[in-house]
């Protein structure tokens, strides 16, 4: 039995998805986010939506959570007490000098997690080399301890510059402190992150320590309900690098759930494009704040191996996910120097767009798609009819100062919002060598459906695909998230075959280290996979390399093969090579344990539904109004072929099909659109 | 030497007739397109760069220009290069022959200081963009500091012409027709003491203005080239109108600003200067006729870089906070006296033309503070606090080089503290993370920490300087290109000065070398450290009007201590004067 439930907790709503492994149909819910206890909200869902029995039956929970991210953005986490080097006590608040608002004079960084004075220098040294320089000096750890006692630290970390060479310092201070008799969690940066920088791996240390308590209480709870509820299977939340491990794993390293959340999506697209197997994709989220964009090459998410979240470098592993804010809820204005503008200021859930009719005045990308008819007449679910008046009058403030007409305004509006969103995905695609009129797009989200021909277009796509409950289809992303663990150690040495056999050897340790951390009752047998990260010798930046390994995770190739797929990645992103020698910067080690396969399957309900209808809207294609078909999409039979212009309309969210695209309903349950042949047209 | 006459500078002017079809839709679009290309540009360079003053540090600048040599867009990258960009085009265009002269695939080198407005070190790499491979329609450019381009140092605080600070390339083809060329490429190698690293920073540079032509070609093709052309125009235009808005609400009237510097690199003598800033309706005018006749020694700025100080310091105040384009230049006059420091001519020495050119910025403010106190901070630590380091590794007889500027404290202003970073005219710039710093050079880091008391008070004070201290584990040479040692960084509205730039050698037998702040191949032996400590700014408002609960707030955080408290926060104490 692989039947499992997937919950997904956004600021505004919490989404349940249950797959039934027996009937490979899907279930959906959407319930109000109760934002002091997400958990309360969660439970709910379960309890509401699923019977006893399916949750018995269910053998995997898996969830995308913000809490870690919300207790960063909310500064609401422990006290945290640092040991450092002496010397370099101000590692956070010097950071790396530059700003982040370069045209801002004022421009000033938030203040650093923990206060100066609880940042406490401790008399060692480690060279980079790994060699001791200065032995620590434990009366240094048991002054420091004195501090933090009577300043009430919950939480301790201890980050010593060179400790990815050499940790013993680390575990020295370490010892001190529990000799000490401290007894609250310790994070050591050695163990978070194996690779260089301090300010980064200091960062990222920090940012463990303070969300560590949080999320243990938060998992705890959630846990304990749902075992309640009679729920039996494994407990898994989603890493910001992709793949998930257990809530177990979770409150051992916190930091790798910062980004649990924005990652489903990208997840879910590339399970999808591993079913499919029609090629790449670049993901687009279309949400009501915000806009994110992925790339899934091969079946998976590209990675990055350092993120940034709330303005702060964290060094791990961090599915490429970018976020601008465009959305349904951007609002349009005119600026300064008269050119109209769209976000990145938005009408959030409340008030909303000034459609909705709750007392939002401000023109919002729903109000001038609604004056476009690009939602059909507007009935949106949770019963929201979108009302055109207050979408005109909204917009007529804009369209008076730009001298345009209300219809003028409106399409200004969408080709705005539209470009922004295509440049971001030009952006992640163009700059890792892939070239976007190769890839397809995959819409989802509220407001991605809606449009996603145009995205299609303005980028050249291959076509869209638009995957069953896409308006919930982050939740349903998070069903197939394999469990993953994966580590990282800096260790620059040349590429060559002794390089390589080094690299082998560090990495069976650290397989045996990730072996260790595993919880979870694997679904699977687990294979291993090696990454290499390198560069050219003098350059800093690397590229990181797949390997093909054995079963063991040792590195099947030679340095002159791996030498060559180094130079492919390469050419393929920056579109020259050099003529220097290689060397290896850090080694990558996963494991991943896939869950079961889902089946996909359409969402055809072939009962029930008002009969077709028709609406006068907007053909962004032929600059003129048109009449659209409106259907249900449950409505659609499988493996038929619908032509544009059509409005599809479906619980969640609503597809615009422009005339000259053909939509055809694939048995996965997806809409594979593509623009007709002109010829055809 | 041309005393008298006055030269005035402007931005590009507005077209002739706006036409009435701007399409303020398109136009953003367009603005949009342009942004993410000059950002493409500057991701392939740094991913693809071989030293950490580029892949680091960010000290370049990425741009896009159109046919007519004005700003399309750039990166945020260097702010002190960015106004000098489109003088680098229109030298390296005029000295490779002209635009008659420029073929498809056609790549320009250009080094020359007073074409480009920087050292010769600062090589810019452009590349005209032909659309359908016959139309001109523009130039992706950088401007990238190589480690060494063959002066007599590494770098220099004490050049007294042009020819020792580097090799000079006049827009020359390093690409003709898309084909290398191999002879001047071994020329280039040949003129530096680290060929490995300036290798790879112009093919990282070339692989940067690649990407740029093709993002441009994109969006030009995407739209047109008449709609492509209208866009821009009403771009610009948007650009003007911003800062032309902010101008208005400025009273008009001459405010004058003075400045000087520490002295010119070859005598000890300081140099004052003045710059004076008139408020004219919407328009503003930058003056330095007033300065003093070019020195002796490197700290002339040619006129790009003076121009460019002059609209990095009005686009920061007035721009809005985005990415300027060359309408935000528009209403910025700028007035030089030509064979002055700010208008010198070659061969005048010009190595150190940031430092004049940072110390403008500031006075700039200075002068704008006497008309709008709030709208501008106090001064900053006011200088990059620059190392550069050089030497041959041990082990391997391998030369190597680094350089770096580093964070100082930010002017407090009239809504809060400032804090610590990079110089605002190098906003975008980096330090080298000390993990990586000891990973590649002979040294240990001692120290990388704020310098209690370094701040200036006031009711709202500077951030705090740094005290950095690098223990040589091999023989090593440094160069310190270190301003403002003598002025303390100016308070405003009556606040205090922080603590000025510094530098000092502390030998391995404990003793000290005198405090400096240029010097020019200082040997640091084996066993010795280097000091570096940088400026805190100043303070804002009278230091009796800060919170009481603020400064114990830095008291118990360490920023200050109690004797400093003490000194210039007497009203926190309970007797108003030292006692508790």
């Amino acid at each position: 039995m692989v039947s499992r439930i997937a919950i997904d907790v956004g600021g505004t709503f919490t989404d349940l998805v249950h797959y039934d492994d027996q009937t490979a149909s899907m279930a959906v819910t959407k319930i109000p986010t109760t934002p002091a206890s997400p958990e309360q909200g969660a439970l709910t869902a379960v309890r509401q939506t699923l019977s006893k029995d399916q949750i018995q039956t269910s053998q995997f929970f898996l969830h995308g959570t913000t809490v870690g991210l919300n207790a960063l953005l909310q500064r609401q986490g422990a006290r945290v007490g640092l040991l450092c080097t002496r010397g370099f006590r101000d590692i956070l608040e010097i950071r790396r000098g530059d700003r982040d608002e370069m045209y801002n004079l004022f421009w000033a960084p938030a203040p650093p997690l923990v206060p100066r004075r609880l940042r406490l220098p401790v008399t060692e040294r480690v060279r980079a080399d790994g060699i001791v320089h200065i032995e620590i000096d434990p009366d240094d750890v048991a002054a420091a301890y004195a501090v933090f006692v009577r300043e009430e630290v919950d939480t301790i970390a201890i980050a010593f510059l060179n400790s990815f060479a050499n940790p013993d310092h680390e575990c020295a201070a370490e010892a001190e402190l529990r000799r000490l008799g401290f007894e609250g969690p310790i994070s050591l940066s050695h163990r978070i992150s194996g690779e260089y920088r301090e300010y980064e791996r200091t960062t990222t240390t920090i940012i463990d320590a303070f969300v560590r308590s949080r999320m243990t209480q938060y998992l705890g709870q959630l846990g304990d309900g749902l075992k309640a509820a009679g729920f039996e299977g494994n407990l898994l939340v989603t890493r910001s690098g992709g793949g998930s491990f257990t809530f177990g794993e979770a409150v051992e390293r916190p930091f790798e759930t910062i980004m649990s959340g924005p990652v489903a999506g990208a997840e879910g697209t590339g399970e999808l494009a591993r079913h499919l197997n029609i090629g790449d994709f670049v993901a687009a989220d279309v949400g009501g704040t915000s806009f994110d964009a992925s790339l899934i090459v091969g079946g998976r998410p590209k990675l990055l191996y350092e993120g940034t979240v709330v303005g702060l470098p964290v060094q791990t592993p961090w599915v490429d996910v970018r976020s601008i804010g465009a959305g349904g809820g951007s609002i349009a204005y005119v600026d300064a120097g008269g050119l109209l503008r769209v976000g990145p200021q938005s009408a959030g859930a409340v008030p909303g767009p000034a459609a909705y009719g709750r007392g939002g005045t401000a023109p919002t990308v729903t109000d001038a798609a609604h004056v476009l008819g690009l939602l059909g007449e507007g009935e949106l679910a949770h019963g929201i009819c979108l009302d055109r008046d207050l979408s005109r009058s909204s917009l007529k403030p804009v369209a008076d100062q730009l001298g345009f007409s209300i219809e003028e305004t409106a399409r200004g509006v969408i080709q705005i919002v539209t470009a922004t969103m295509a440049n971001l995905m030009r952006e992640i695609t163009v700059e890792q060598g892939n070239d976007p009129r190769q890839l397809w797009l995959l819409a989802f989200g509220g407001a991605g459906p809606m449009l996603a021909t145009m995205l299609a277009r303005e980028l050249g796509t291959r076509g869209v695909v638009i995957p069953p409950h896409a308006g919930n289809f982050s939740a349903a992303g998070l069903l197939g998230a394999d469990l993953i663990q994966a580590a990282a150690r800096t260790h620059i040495m040349r590429l060559d075959d002794p390089g390589l056999s080094v690299a082998n050897k560090i990495l069976q340790e650290m397989f045996v280290e990730l072996e260790s951390r595993q919880s979870a009752s694997l679904p699977a047998a687990p294979t291993r996979h090696v990454g290499l990260d390198m560069r050219y010798r003098g350059q800093e930046h690397s590229i990181t390399v797949e390997m093909v390994c054995d079963a063991s995770g040792c590195i099947s190739w030679d340095s002159s093969e791996v030498l060559e797929e180094f130079t492919h990645g390469y050419a393929s992103s920056f579109g020259v090579t050099m003529d220097e020698a290689v060397e290896i910067v850090s080694m990558r080690a996963t494991i991943r344990a896939p869950l079961p396969r889902r089946r996909w399957s359409g969402q055809s309900d072939a009962a029930g539904g008002p009969p077709a209808m028709s609406v006068r809207s907007w053909s962004i294609a032929h600059r003129d109004w048109k009449e659209f078909s409106v259907l249900q999409r449950m409505q659609l039979a499988g493996d038929s072929t619908l032509r544009g212009p059509a409005i599809i309309l479906e619980p969640t969210t609503t597809t615009y099909l422009d005339s000259g695209h053909l939509a055809r309903v694939h048995d996965s349950g997806c809409l594979i659109i593509t623009e007709e042949q002109a010829d055809d047209a | 030497m041309m005393r008298s006459e006055s030269s005035l500078y402007l931005a590009s002017a507005q077209r002739q007739a706006p036409s009435a079809l701007v399409d303020p839709v398109t136009t953003e679009v367009v603005r949009h397109s342009l942004n993410s290309a000059a950002n493409h540009i500057k991701r392939t360079l740094v991913r693809t760069a071989f030293s950490p003053v580029i892949y680091e540090v960010l000290d370049f600048a990425s741009a896009i220009y159109d046919v007519h040599l004005r700003l399309l867009a750039q990166a945020p990258s260097l702010p002190l290069f960015m106004g000098t960009m489109n003088f680098c085009v229109e030298a390296a265009v005029e000295c490779a022959g002209g635009v008659e002269a420029l073929e498809p695939g056609d790549i320009l080198l250009h080094t020359d200081p007073y074409g480009t407005g920087s050292h010769p070190q600062d090589a810019a790499v452009i590349l005209p963009v032909f659309l359908n491979n016959r139309t001109l329609i523009g130039y992706t450019a950088i401007k990238g500091h190589w480690l060494d381009i063959g002066g007599k140092e590494p770098y220099s605080t004490d050049t007294v012409d042009v020819f020792q600070e580097g090799t000079i390339y006049p827009g020359l083809k390093f690409f003709k027709r898309g084909e290398r060329d191999e002879e001047l490429f071994r020329m280039i190698l040949a003129n530096t003491r680290v060929p490995k690293m300036v290798a790879g920073d112009i093919n990282a540079q070339v692989a940067g203005v690649l990407a740029g032509q093709r993002e441009l070609l994109r969006v030009v093709e995407r739209y047109g080239l008449e709609k492509f052309e209208e866009s821009v125009e009403a771009m610009f235009d948007h650009g003007e109108a911003v800062v032309r808005e902010y101008f208005e609400k400025i009273p008009d009237g001459r405010y004058v600003g003075q400045g000087e510097m520490d002295n010119n690199g070859v005598d000890e003598n300081r140099v004052p200067f003045e710059v004076s800033v008139e408020v004219k309706g919407s328009t503003v005018r930058v003056d330095y006729s007033k300065a003093p006749d070019s020195q002796p020694g490197p700290i002339n700025c040619p006129l790009p870089s003076t121009v460019s100080a002059s609209r990095v310091a009005i686009s920061m105040l007035a721009g809005g906070g985005e990415a300027p384009c060359e309408g935000h230049f528009r209403p910025i006059e700028v007035v030089t006296r030509p064979g002055s420091m700010f208008h010198p001519f070659s061969p005048s020495p010009c190595f150190l033309y940031g430092w004049p050119a940072l110390q403008a910025i500031e006075v700039i403010y200075n002068a704008v503070s006497k008309a709008m106190p709030k709208a501008v901070p106090a001064c900053s630590g006011g200088d990059l606090a620059a190392l550069v380091w050089w030497g041959v590794r041990e082990d391997s007889g391998e030369p190597w080089a680094d350089g770096s500027p580093h964070p100082v404290g930010a002017g407090g202003h009239a809504s809060g503290d400032g804090a610590t970073m990079m110089h605002a005219a190098e906003a975008a710039t980096r330090f080298s993370a000390t993990e990586i710093w000891e990973a590649k050079n002979p040294w240990i880091l001692e120290k990388v920490e704020l310098a209690p008391d370094s701040c200036g008070a006031g009711r709202y004070r500077s951030g705090l300087g740094v005290d950095l201290s690098f223990h040589m584990l091999e023989d090593s040479y440094v160069t310190s290109a270190i301003e403002r040692s003598h002025n303390a960084p100016w308070g405003l509205v009556g606040g205090r000065s922080g603590r000025p730039n510094s530098a000092r050698l502390r030998f391995a037998d404990g003793s000290y070398g005198d405090r400096f702040a240029k010097a020019t191949r200082l040997k640091v032996p084996k066993g010795a450290t280097l000091e570096l400590f940088t400026a805190g700014g100043g303070g804002y408002g009278p230091p009796a009007d800060r919170e009481p609960a603020a400064i114990r707030r830095d008291l118990a955080e360490g920023y200050i201590t109690e004797a400093y408290a003490r000194q210039h926060y007497p009203h926190a104490f309970d007797d108003g004067d030292g006692s508790t």
